[in-house]
């Protein structure tokens, strides 16, 4: 039979295949181990103008344990 | 710490297994450093570009990176946070050949550090891989009393749940797989009975349950002894299918937990041995249905949006402050 035929992959939704996105304006410190404001060093899952990142919204399904792959 | 390397060498409590864009994980950082609590971030991303050493017998890990030297041993760590993946899914996998071995080779590399075997993990490996089974979950679930909706993992209609109504189906495994330029996901649908007894189901195992129908669903925050839950509710009220599919519209609200539910949850995380875990519930007419736990689940927005203290649970637990 044709895979794609089987029911659990005939409604699985679409999406780019770019992988997480790199948060706009925001850089990973490496030294601190987080994503900062290179101008303030405030933590962007503490700035509510941040607010895509660190929510349900804006979490690429991947399966929840998917993540680091 | 500088550009050069740091010629102090850093003993870390908390040691953070994760990935740069786990959001999640910089709530744990933040809270880490709230407490003044020493602690190494290693995204797997930074792994190539980072010099490390395990010595297995002893145990300890010393790690260089980003210019600051880490020695990780038992005398000092108290902690590991582990947001990985157990085992790689080759069905979304990208790259080269030589780049997945790569990730897979860095993945055992990874999971090798169970080697502190003395720690806290949150969660330890072996118990993901165990929490990540459907199956586990459902039977773990009946054997502390939840209600489980009636499922079969089948790949033939022949042996579907008994009893009316529409039913629920799902990947045993996350349906993610990767086409081309684009990459796609399967959520939990329902079906008609009658529609499905005509599907041909050979080619996958499957996951198919009496659903729950209607239902409010209900989303269970674990760490450690501590719990919250959010009720989660569409725009028009309870959602019938898979509430991911509509998250740009639910709204989510708190919910006390009766004692009887809490004890529950916990003889669930005893037998499953997990610290941390995501616990999807559904409610229908007064009784609690188990659905699924998400041992690596993603806890952040509700911190954000319902003021949940996870990350500060989190840090505790890694901490070695459990009281």
């Amino acid at each position: 039979m044709n895979l794609f035929n089987h029911v659990l992959l005939q409604f699985a939704r679409m999406h780019p295949r770019s992988g997480a996105p790199a948060p706009d304006g925001w850089h990973y410190d490496p030294q601190v181990g987080a994503w900062t404001s290179l101008s303030t060093g405030k933590f962007m899952v503490h700035d509510p103008t941040a607010s895509g990142y660190g929510t349900k919204k804006n979490d690429l399904e991947t399966g929840e344990d998917a993540k680091g792959q | 710490m500088t550009s050069v390397v740091d010629k102090a060498v850093h003993r870390p409590k908390a040691l953070l297994l994760s990935a740069r864009t786990d959001y999640a994980c910089d709530h744990v950082v933040a809270a880490l450093r709230q407490s003044g609590i020493p602690y190494l971030r290693l995204n797997s991303e930074d792994l190539e570009n980072s010099q490390v050493a395990l010595t297995p017998s002893e145990p300890r890990l010393r790690v260089c990176t980003a210019g600051s030297e880490f020695l990780v041993e038992p005398d000092s760590l108290t902690g590991i946070l582990f947001r990985r993946p157990v085992y790689l899914r080759e069905s979304a996998a990208a790259g080269s050949g030589a780049e997945r071995l790569a990730r897979a080779q860095w993945g055992v590399f990874v999971r090798s550090l169970m080697v502190f075997e003395e720690i806290r993990w949150v969660n330890h490996p072996a118990r993901v891989y165990l929490a990540e089974h459907k199956a586990i979950q459902l039977l773990a679930a009946r054997q502390v009393g939840f209600r489980v909706p009636e499922t079969t993992i089948t790949n033939s209609p022949r042996y579907l749940p008994s009893g009316p109504g529409q039913l629920a189906i799902k990947g045993l495994d996350a349906i993610l797989y990767a086409e081309g330029e684009h990459e796609f996901f399967g959520y939990t649908q329902l079906v008609e009975r009658s529609t499905l007894a005509a599907e041909n189901l050979a080619a996958l195992p499957t996951v198919v349950q009496t659903a729950v129908v209607p239902k409010l669903d209900l989303r269970v925050t674990v760490v450690g002894n501590e719990m919250w839950c959010a009720e989660i509710h569409g725009r028009t009220g309870s959602i019938a299918g898979d509430w991911r599919e509509l998250k740009d519209a639910v709204t989510y609200r708190p919910r006390e937990m009766p004692e009887e539910l809490r004890q529950r949850v916990l003889a669930l995380m005893g037998r499953l041995g997990l610290v941390y875990a995501a616990i999807d519930l559904a409610e229908q007419g007064g009784e609690i249905y188990f659905l699924e736990v998400n041992p690596t689940g993603e806890w952040a927005w509700l911190e954000r949006q319902l003021g949940f203290p996870v990350s500060q649970a989190l840090c505790r637990q890694l901490s070695g402050d459990r009281s």
